[in-house]
């Protein structure tokens, strides 16, 4: 399972046969079939890692949690029932992973001092890099934008992340977060502006 | 006639394709109209064209083989679990036999205190003692004595006297005293 070989044929094959829905894969892994598994792995690993890295702002972190999920999707894979959809309930465990990680880091730079802005490493940018004439390179801009998405609160974040990075729909979002489609409006329209006030230097 | 906050709502309704064609006809006339709003709106396209062409990030190379890796300790966990429970099967058997030897155990003997002997005269008394005893070594318990005399001597709570009176009329086998022990009267 999940070896370097099958991986091949896993995108052989999704390449090259019908696309098997996601309900149809989880219905076969329900039924024992492992591979479904390795599709469903093969087909989310991604657009997961890409969700929850910009969510947590770290790649270590994103990669933790979407294992997590899938391991989660292994173990409790009977819990699935098909009166929803299943990218809506894997986002949904993926999430609330994320949000559970957060609340960890939360509760680290509460109990542990020298733990304070230990998750910024892998992105923290100079002083100098704040003027905004100073920003000329990709990298350097995408870390800043990544630097404000990340210092965006929760419920803000995660809408804009799933809407605009994600692509997904408002529907989708309120069914993965539980929250009605107003609010994931509300909380879009908000977090786009004070993500457009951070970001304006950039957004001319 | 809707205020610029309205409006603005409407600017990303617009970017969500939610926006009807009427409300989005007000809207492009008051973007002709508004310099603010119009700034709002190239800032907010601008942001969602930004957000949108961010670089994809994807799970590491050795993603496949840590998740399997990860798994495979699962499955160990569980199968661990599994097999402490099963490794314990003949420690419950064990347990389950000493229970039901202990139950017959203290059966038997409850059946054995409580087994009377029925005797007719004093003859088979003794010979009835001497034969069980000497075969099983057990107690036994004196219900109902009928001596020579005729006096039917009822068992009765006075331990003592029951059992002196039993053992004087039994006194040819007082080889045997230590092992009569009436237990109840």
């Amino acid at each position: 399972m999940l070896d370097k070989q099958e991986n091949k044929s896993i995108t052989t094959e999704s390449e090259n046969s019908i696309k098997v829905s996601d309900e149809e894969l989880i219905e076969r892994f329900q039924n024992g079939d492992l591979y479904a598994f390795d599709l469903i792995v093969h087909r989310y690993k991604e657009p997961l890692t890409n969700f929850i890295y910009y969510y947590l702002g770290n790649r270590l972190d994103a990669e933790d949690v979407v294992q997590e999920t899938f391991i989660r999707v292994y173990k409790k894979k009977n819990l699935y029932r098909n009166i929803a959809k299943f990218s809506t309930w894997i986002y949904t465990i993926a999430s609330n992973l994320a949000k559970t990680e957060l609340r960890r880091r939360k509760r680290q730079r509460i109990f542990s001092i020298s733990n304070i802005g230990y998750e910024d490493k892998d992105y923290e940018i100079p002083d100098y890099l704040t003027k905004p004439d100073d920003i000329v390179d990709n990298n350097m801009k995408l870390a800043f934008i990544k630097k404000e998405i990340d210092k965006l609160p929760a419920k803000f974040k995660e809408v804009v992340i799933l809407r605009d990075i994600e692509q997904m729909s408002y529907e989708e979002i309120s069914e993965i977060l539980k929250i009605p489609i107003g609010t994931v409006k509300s909380r879009v329209n908000r977090g786009r502006s004070r993500l457009q006030k951070k970001l304006d230097f950039l957004v001319q | 006639m809707k205020s610029c906050k309205e409006y603005r709502k409407d600017i990303n309704d617009l970017f969500d394709n939610e926006l009807k064609i009427d409300e989005k006809k007000l809207l492009e006339e008051h973007l002709k109209e508004c310099k603010e709003c119009n700034e709002y709106f190239k800032k907010i396209k601008s942001l969602r064209a930004l957000l949108s062409n961010l670089p994809t990030i994807g799970p590491s190379e050795n993603f496949n083989i840590l998740l399997r890796e990860k798994i495979r300790r699962e499955n160990l966990k569980q199968k661990t679990v599994y097999s402490s429970s099963k490794r314990l099967y003949p420690v419950f058997a064990i347990g389950i036999s000493i229970l039901i030897i202990a139950f017959i155990s203290v059966k038997n003997i409850n059946i054995l205190n409580n087994k009377s002997i029925s005797v007719k005269n004093e003859s088979e008394l003794k010979s009835t003692f001497a034969s069980r005893n000497k075969k099983n070594n057990i107690q036994y318990v004196i219900e109902q004595y009928n001596d020579n005399s005729g006096n039917n001597k009822k068992p009765g709570k006075s331990i003592d006297e029951n059992l002196q009176d039993t053992l004087k009329t039994i006194k040819n086998l007082n080889h045997l005293k230590g092992r009569l022990t009436p237990v109840s009267f």
